[in-house]
């Protein structure tokens, strides 16, 4: 046992504690060295600094004293982008121009429809490929994740679900999110031994609904701080006279008023999304392996203004470090009970898609990294 | 051959295996009681940097190497650790994506622009017609069209066919009064022009409103509407790349193009101001009309950017510039060659009581 670093229980099997110990000088410098990339290279570096950025974050993440590894590559983005452009983009686009060119309005505005419902599927689809790519990228003691499962399922699934929550008010949107969470985690795998995701009622023993009625009273506060201050400015009365010049100092103020009511917006979500990271948490098993989290509604406060003062004295380099200080607050609240016999955990089935992300790239989806 | 130890992954199972690793010219070789492998050195690939360890990669393999002197000169005398290659290949990457960017550039900025204008000129006008009335529908949306204008529009019809008859512009011409307080008019693709209500206000004779009118009908024989539509796909492209490709930046680039008139070039603007000329001449009114206008439109957005500074930030005075004057550069010059064009007209551009009546076209909404 001289070797292994990893506490081995007998006959092979590890305890797996999460930590993470990225350094946000670190992240500073990459978030400035990939701008600047970024920027010369007319945003095309911006595939191989997700990459970059990816390989440091995953490496710096140990399960086990063991670090989790990203083997994507900056060129297999770049390429899912481009595919995603010329096989669902440049179709859409060529749809929307040819029936502007051929169609009487009528026509025009049905495309429009059929296509802006599609595109509501496809960003399900987006985010399931995503998925699929950064699984199959992760590796984990040489051996793979997976995520199986259909793509255009789950597309579907959270259509139908988000037309359940608009028809709901907003009131089944908690439970879509925990069935969306299940569809993804009850079909991941790491190598050949399946994950499972929780979602009974007995499982389910974080305050859920209770925390989102708060969410869902202070949303309702942001939008009438919002629309009130909107109308107290004036900006109605400039809509109905669209050449009405906008006064810099009332954008302003609007601004600050949506900063103050995104501020206290986190007061009021806060509990609801720490009970969210819990309850998902809490729900995903590995074999014996359970885990839990420590997550708190005061650490979201607390990383909402630490991160938002980074990025504002950064002048937005902080961006990177500031989504890193929430991934490794994730991963240093979460507890994990159970051992896993590993010498039993064979390699994944699949080597997943040879390029990555590219719809969800093309919808702007990955929101950094 | 140095010998040191390591830990191992192979690939197959999750379990992790003390190993010895030998250093030899051609790789690795790795063993211990029922495990051996041979890593050759062109298929091992050195993973992240972390303190340490270094780590590397062969196939699903994977191999932990704790950093010490030894192991270190024993690595780079095989050329498995070799930082130089590693550099070069990262300095590689970011050589190789400046140029792809250099290229792209070029394609968007240089090559597109200059085929603009022959596939502007090998579109078919039908294509160009039926594209410049989606476009006007959506330009529309933002200056709306004035209401009850068939009376200005009875009222003008006459000095359009002057106009047209002097020289066509080789499309059917479609005259549009729009509701914005700026001085402004503009030719969309295939024979859509707009005149605000700003301007109709601020011009104070019917032969400087044919001078302007015969200005945009100038852009439409020279088919400068699809010109700049081809001239700003390119950015368009551009910015697909870079937001996304949701296909709204193209669109909007596309109608910012017709709406702004930014991408005129000085070429277009003279040779718009010579179509003009030669057609006011045609029609029998005076071609200096044309510098009248120019100036009441110099002198009007003088006036109002004088207003808007007033206590005001500054940069609010590019509001108020009519887009007709900021994207027409050169404008003295302008001013002179067309006043130098000066002639006795022969005939009335409106009849005084047609003038009122255009006037006031915008009126009743």
């Amino acid at each position: 046992m001289s070797m292994d670093a990893a506490p081995q229980a007998p006959g092979g099997a590890v305890r797996l504690d999460v930590k993470n110990d990225s350094n946000i000088g670190q992240f500073l410098w990459m978030g400035f060295y990939t701008g600047v990339l970024t920027l010369l290279t007319l945003t095309i570096y911006r595939f191989w600094a997700r990459t970059v950025v990816r390989r440091r974050l995953w490496g710096e993440t140990t399960i086990g004293e063991a670090p989790l590894e990203y083997t994507g590559k900056g060129s297999e983005l770049f390429f899912g982008f481009l595919i995603a452009i010329f096989t669902v983009m440049l179709p859409i686009v060529g749809a929307l121009v040819g029936a502007q060119l051929l169609l009487p309005p009528m026509g025009v505005l049905a495309v429009f429809v059929v296509i802006y419902l599609g595109f509501f599927v496809l960003i399900g689809v987006a985010i399931f490929l995503a998925r699929r790519y950064q699984l199959s990228r992760t590796v984990w003691r040489g051996v793979r994740f997976e995520q199986r499962g259909s793509a255009l399922g789950y597309g579907l699934m959270a259509f139908g679900y988000g037309l359940l929550t608009v028809l709901t008010l907003g009131w089944f949107a908690p439970a879509m999110r925990l069935r969306l969470e299940k569809r993804l985690w009850g079909n991941a795998y790491f190598g050949d031994m399946p994950f499972s995701y929780d979602n009974s009622k007995e499982g389910r023993t974080e305050p859920v609904y209770k925390s989102f009625i708060l969410a869902y009273l202070g949303s309702i506060l942001f939008y009438a701080v919002f629309f009130g201050a909107m109308h107290a400015l004036g900006f109605f009365n400039e809509m109905t006279d669209p050449t009405a010049m906008p006064d810099i100092a009332k954008i302003g103020m609007l601004y600050a008023v949506l900063f103050g009511g995104i501020l206290l917006l986190v007061l009021f979500v806060a509990w609801h999304e720490a009970v969210m990271i819990r309850q998902i948490t809490k729900s995903i098993s590995l074999g014996d392996v359970k885990l839990s989290s420590r997550f708190q509604a005061w650490d979201l406060i607390e990383l909402a203004i630490t991160n938002t003062l980074l990025i504002i004295f950064t002048l937005g380099i902080g961006t990177l470090a500031a989504q890193m200080r929430v991934w490794r607050r994730i991963c240093r609240t979460i507890d994990v009970e159970g051992t896993l016999d590993l010498a039993q955990i064979h390699q994944a089935a699949s080597r997943g898609p040879k390029s990555g992300e590219g719809m969800a790239d093309a919808f702007d989806l990955s929101g950094g990294v | 051959m140095a010998r040191f130890p390591a830990r191992f992954h192979d690939g197959v199972t999750a379990a992790e295996h003390a190993v010895t690793v030998t250093v030899s010219a051609d790789g690795l070789e790795i063993a211990a009681p029922g495990v051996h492998a041979f890593w050759r050195r062109q298929d091992i690939e050195r993973l992240s940097t972390e303190a340490g360890v270094w780590r590397f990669a062969c196939g699903d393999a994977r191999l932990v190497i704790d950093r010490t002197p030894e192991a270190e000169a024993a690595l780079k005398g095989a050329r498995i650790l070799d930082p130089r290659r590693e550099a070069m290949k990262s300095w590689g990457l970011i050589g190789g994506l400046l140029g792809l960017s250099a290229v792209l550039g070029f394609i968007v900025f240089v090559a597109i622009p200059m085929a603009a204008e022959p596939l502007a000129h090998a579109t078919p006008r039908h294509v160009e017609e039926q594209l410049g009335e989606n476009i006007a529908k959506q330009v529309n949306v933002v200056m709306r069209p004035c209401e009850n204008t068939e009376a200005a529009d009875a009222a003008i019809a006459p000095m359009l066919e002057a106009l047209i008859a002097a020289d066509d512009p080789g499309f059917p011409i479609t005259l549009q009064f729009v509701s914005q307080k700026s001085p402004n008019a503009l030719a969309l693709a295939g024979g859509q022009v707009m005149v605000t209500s700003g301007l109709l206000d601020t011009l104070e004779s019917p032969d400087e409103l044919a001078a302007v009118i015969a200005h945009e009908l100038g852009h439409v024989k020279a088919r400068d509407g699809m010109v700049a539509l081809y001239r700003n796909a390119g950015l368009g492209i551009l910015l697909e790349l870079i937001t996304g490709g949701s296909g709204l930046a193209q669109q909007a680039i596309l109608l910012g193009g017709q709406v702004t008139e930014l991408s005129y070039t000085r070429r277009q603007e003279a040779r718009a101001d010579e179509t003009a000329v030669a057609m006011l001449r045609g029609a029998g009114l005076d071609p200096a009309a044309l510098a009248r206008a120019f100036e009441r439109l110099k002198a009007f957005s003088d006036f109002e950017a004088r207003e808007e500074t007033k206590g005001r930030p500054s940069a609010l005075e590019q509001f108020r510039v009519p887009e007709w004057l900021k994207s027409h550069p050169d404008l003295e010059g302008r001013i002179t060659r067309a006043r130098a064009q000066g002639a006795t007209a022969t005939a009335e551009a409106l009849s005084d009581a047609d003038w009122a009546i255009v006037k006031a076209a915008c009126s009743s909404t």
